[in-house]
């Protein structure tokens, strides 16, 4: 009866061991979810802070796309509002995306805008923090494969299911967003 | 960069030259190795089991360091001669002809700090007389900055009295078309090296079937290593049916091409009169060069220009 009682101990304690490590586990690949988010974050930020210096760049050679720019302006106040959900900054992203792709086109009516120094510096910022983003879009998509791999495959999915882990949404690019970064490699090439 | 016309044009110019001094001069070459190395050789055989036999010192066995020293007694001038008539007459304008920005150093190669600096070979233990390297091409293609040469790099392992071949083939190096900080390796999966940095894991499974990435920064992996780039990357191993490793870092690309030669070596065994033996270095040139445009580092629409 004792050894019984003894077993049925060491048992429930390497089962809560396992429950603790396995939970450890998901709480790591949770982080890099995180921390892959905080990258695109980073990236979207840095794109917010370019549109006002293109803005003022491109209203010097092109009054007549005053309507443009503030469009743009205002989807950057709007995007950078606290407390908006994913699905809405995503929206947002890819019609600023739409945006600068516009005003970047539009540059092409405006040679003397073109040849700016401060606009072609601007319009090789933004490529570089496009790439970033899909970069660290990637990252992202790659560590929520990883997580939710981990949530929905036993044995981790049963202690997920017990500590209220579930599959994260992955952060897709739309076709409108790579079309615009398409179009802004021609304008530059 | 120049085309197939380019090559006809030069081979034109350079036949004559090639027919009243180069060719005569690698027939006295080859003349001369077919004096030199048969009897060495047989002499080297009889040295080895020979010797000892008559002498019964095991030790005898040594004597066949004679017959080889002798030989390269007589033969390395003769060489030397042939090389650097080859060099000057032969590789050099045609290297020239090819894209006047390339130089060439017959005796060079890819400096140790930047093989060092590449980190694919971070771990491995060797002397700096055990970097050896031959025929060092350096240039400017568009904008991007190129250097490859031959290298031959040895861990001399004294402990297990006998040497182990790090990286024997070309070792590329080209300024790469945007700036990062971190370091990440492509390696061949079929290589089985692993790195200290973290496993990477990228979308596309044909490129994550014949490699493995480590880098030390995850965003940027992916920055560097885009969908096409990847592509490219695996197109350019598919045809050339070479073994790549590639690192960057420091913002350069580094692409060890394992058991590659540059072919710029001077020809002794093949006839310098017969087109295609030029038109094999040219070839060869155009591969090497042709990286560039494989690989689209020539591309500067980032901050970096």
């Amino acid at each position: 009866m004792q050894i019984a009682t003894e077993t049925a101990v060491v048992l429930a304690m390497m089962a809560f061991v396992a429950i603790i490590m396995a939970r450890n586990e998901l709480i790591v690949r949770r982080n890099a979810v995180d921390n892959a988010f905080a990258g695109i974050d980073t990236q979207l930020t840095k794109r917010y802070d370019l549109i006002p210096n293109l803005v003022t760049v491109v209203k010097q050679y092109a009054q007549h796309e005053n309507e443009t720019l503030r469009a743009l302006g205002e989807l950057r106040a709007q995007a950078m509002r606290s407390g908006l959900s994913t699905d809405d900054r995503v929206r947002l992203n890819n019609q600023i995306d739409r945006g600068l792709s516009g005003v970047l086109a539009t540059s092409e009516n405006y040679p003397q805008l073109r040849a700016s120094e401060n606009f072609q510096q601007l319009q090789r910022g933004l490529n570089e923090v496009e790439v970033q983003i899909a970069a660290s879009r990637r990252a992202f998509n790659a560590a929520v494969n990883d997580f939710n791999n981990a949530v929905t495959q036993f044995p981790l999915s049963f202690v997920a299911g017990l500590t209220g882990f579930r599959p994260h949404a992955y952060f897709e690019a739309t076709g409108e967003s790579r079309q615009a970064m398409d179009t802004r490699a021609q304008l530059n090439s | 960069m120049s085309s197939q016309s380019d090559f006809n044009e030069f081979y034109e110019q350079a036949k004559r030259p090639i027919a009243e001094s180069l060719e005569p001069a690698r027939k006295r070459t080859l003349l001369a190795w077919y004096i030199i190395w048969p009897p060495a050789i047989i002499a080297a055989i009889f040295c080895f089991f020979g010797v000892p036999a008559l002498t019964g010192n095991k030790f005898g066995m040594f004597a066949v360091l004679v017959p080889i020293a002798l030989g390269n007694v007589f033969w390395l001038p003769i060489w030397k001669d042939y090389r650097s008539r080859y060099q000057k007459r032969l590789t050099a304008p045609l290297m020239q002809l090819y894209d006047p920005t390339l130089t060439y150093d017959p005796d060079g190669k890819v400096d140790l700090e930047l093989f060092m600096a590449s980190t694919l070979y971070a771990n491995a233990q060797f002397s700096k007389q055990d970097y050896k390297g031959t025929d060092l091409v350096t240039g400017t293609l568009g904008k991007t900055a190129i250097r490859f040469s031959d290298l031959r790099v040895i861990d001399p392992l004294p402990e297990k009295n006998k040497g182990e071949v790090i990286f024997s083939g070309v070792f590329f190096v080209a300024d790469f078309s945007k700036n990062f900080s971190g370091v990440t390796h492509v390696l061949p999966r079929a290589s089985g090296r692993e790195t200290s940095a973290n496993l990477v894991k990228l979308e596309d499974p044909d490129f994550e079937r014949a490699f493995v990435v480590h880098s030390t920064d995850q965003i940027e992996s992916r920055y560097i290593l885009t969908p096409a780039l990847m592509r490219r990357i695996l197109d350019f191993q598919t045809e050339s049916k070479i073994a790549v490793s590639i690192a960057f870092a420091n913002s350069n690309i580094f692409i060890a091409m394992h058991d590659a030669k540059t072919r710029l070596e001077p020809i002794l065994f093949t006839s310098l009169l017969k087109p295609e033996t030029v038109k094999g270095i040219w070839s060869n040139l155009d591969f090497m060069t042709g990286i560039v445009n494989e690989l689209d580092l020539n591309t500067r629409i980032w901050t970096k220009q």
